[in-house]
């Protein structure tokens, strides 16, 4: 198995809902609670697994008029995972049974060293419990057989208020992961640096043309309805 | 990246140290024998400060102990593992009393040199940090490792009236070589082409730039990645530490040749604190590519 998500660019809104729901089931969850810093002060800061930023992407011919495109982030869960291979304790390591990354907490002692592996910046350090953090998409609830199978699922996925996040198996050419990144030219991002991210994102759709025709000369109306505005706008 | 102290004196002090100690394994019988227990405790007081000051940039340092587990991936577990075993060795050398034996002398010297390999590996084994992704900064830290440790050498050798020709030598080329690697290393900073920030989010067919990084304040990622200076004062950086660094080691191999221990000290003081600079801006100078999540670097 190779777990991981689908996350459309196209549809998701920037609500900032994933990165919310992941917070809140993740502070009670297996790596809990999230260390939140200053929490009701003027600059508070915590541990977030998944943020979502927004980014403008300029007129070109492929994207016409430039859009805004939302863009969470979070683990890819990397098939060729640098950051389980610098780990000098053995704290970050990656399933063999369904290729999720984790970190194991009594093992890890804070070095930073897989943060400054990760080019997509998925781990983040909690300060107060001194070891890293990272999404663990969701591990115990995927395989919680006292939730309703619909709620196995990664809490960003069914927070999702567009369906813009599809959590499923990669290796399973079925699946509608699979489907989608294949019908809609899904990528990992920086596929250059070679760690097989298996997380994909699906490009915003190219927007309908709509055809435009030139005015020309548009009729005003009538030379009575001309002296009728004239009368009017005194 | 952000510098941090801890790391920074690690890396310089655990240089020289385990320089010293390649060197005094290379030239065992150039030592005045009277000195070779001092050379060598300095040897382990170095390194054992630097790996010591290391363990506080840890968060969780009660776990330090499991850092020897992954070594057959990870380069820090690597050097743990050859600093551990670095200080047996020496201790074992000190016990037979710095025997010229050459089975005693290349263990040291392979250790040593190899732990300051695994030292630099940790940082140019980093793909997503482009300026340490490349053999140059392996190449810089043995270099700048021999040349302090040479130029120690020489100090503690003219200390006590001994021959300090071969030594003064070794920190010449040592210094000279380091100074031409770190000047590769800069130009190769500078000729680096960012990956731009419409690469980075898979938008390459067009310029890209934030408009909103998903949080008000700053996080462990905007801390630990993005340090950002002008360039110009960086450039200041630079034109400072690499001639004292270079300047100082050249000075103290030409006391050391003339015999002069106090001499070669104060240089060897004055190339600490240079390496200590140097180490800053090798830190200051590397960008992460999550700066590019954030906003920062070319659209």
């Amino acid at each position: 198995m190779r777990l991981g998500l689908v996350i459309d660019l196209d549809t998701c809104v920037g609500c900032q809902g994933c990165a919310t729901a992941c917070k809140q089931w993740n502070t009670s969850g297996t790596t809990g609670p999230l260390t939140d810093l200053r929490p009701y002060e003027r600059d508070p800061e915590g541990v977030w697994f998944n943020r979502v930023r927004s980014f403008e992407v300029e007129s070109s011919p492929e994207t016409p008029g430039g859009r805004t495109v939302h863009f969470p982030m979070s683990c890819m869960h990397c098939e060729d995972a640098a950051c389980v291979t610098v780990c000098p304790t053995g704290a970050s390591y990656k399933r063999e049974e369904d290729g999720i990354v984790l970190v194991d907490q009594d093992k890890c002692m804070g070095c930073n060293l897989c943060a400054w592996a990760c080019p997509y910046g998925a781990r983040e350090l909690d300060s107060e419990a001194g070891v890293m953090k990272k999404c663990t998409l969701c591990v115990d609830r995927i395989y919680d057989e006292a939730l309703p199978e619909a709620e196995r699922q990664p809490a960003c996925v069914l927070t999702c208020p567009t369906h813009s996040r599809v959590f499923g198996d990669f290796d399973d050419p079925d699946s509608e992961v699979s489907r989608l990144t294949r019908e809609r030219n899904g990528t990992g991002l920086l596929p250059e640096l070679g760690y097989k991210p298996v997380n994909q994102y699906l490009p915003p759709r190219q927007p309908a043309v709509v055809e435009t025709k030139e005015a020309g000369n548009v009729s005003d109306g009538g030379s009575v309805k001309k002296w009728i505005n004239k009368l009017i706008r005194k | 990246m952000k510098p941090s102290f801890s790391i920074i004196f690690f890396t310089v002090s655990s240089g020289y140290g385990l320089g010293l100690a390649a060197v005094l394994a290379a030239l065992t019988p150039e030592l005045p024998h009277s000195a070779f227990l001092p050379t060598a405790v300095c040897a382990m007081l170095l390194t054992g400060g630097g790996l010591l000051s290391s363990v506080g940039h840890l968060a969780n340092p009660k776990n330090a102990w499991r850092a020897v587990m992954r070594v057959r991936t990870s380069w820090l577990s690597r050097e743990a593992v050859l600093a551990a075993l670095f200080f047996p060795l020496m201790a074992g050398w000190m016990y037979y009393d710095g025997t010229t034996a050459a089975t005693w002398r290349v263990a040291i010297f392979i250790c040593a040199l190899l732990t300051v390999k695994c030292t630099a590996m940790i940082y140019q084994s980093l793909k997503p940090i482009t300026a340490w992704h490349h053999p140059l900064t392996s190449i810089n830290y043995m270099l700048f490792s021999l040349t302090g440790g040479g130029l120690l050498f020489a100090v503690f050798t003219a200390s006590n009236n001994g021959n300090t020709a071969t030594a003064s030598l070794l920190t010449t080329i040592c210094a000279l070589s380091a100074g031409i690697g770190k000047i590769l290393h800069y130009r190769r900073i500078g000729a680096a082409q960012d990956i731009r920030v419409g690469r980075a989010t898979g938008f390459s067919q067009a310029k890209a730039r934030l408009l909103d990084a998903g949080h008000t304040g700053p996080t462990f990622l905007t801390r630990e990645f993005i340090f950002e200076l002008p360039a110009a004062r960086l450039r200041l950086w630079r034109y400072v530490s690499l001639p004292l660094i270079v300047l100082s080691s050249l000075a103290g191999a030409s006391f050391t040749f003339n015999g002069s221990a106090w001499g070669g000290g104060v240089c060897v003081i004055l190339m600490f604190l240079g390496l200590l600079m140097e180490r800053w801006l090798f830190f200051a100078e590397a960008r992460h590519i999550v700066r590019l999540y954030h906003g920062k670097g070319p659209a």
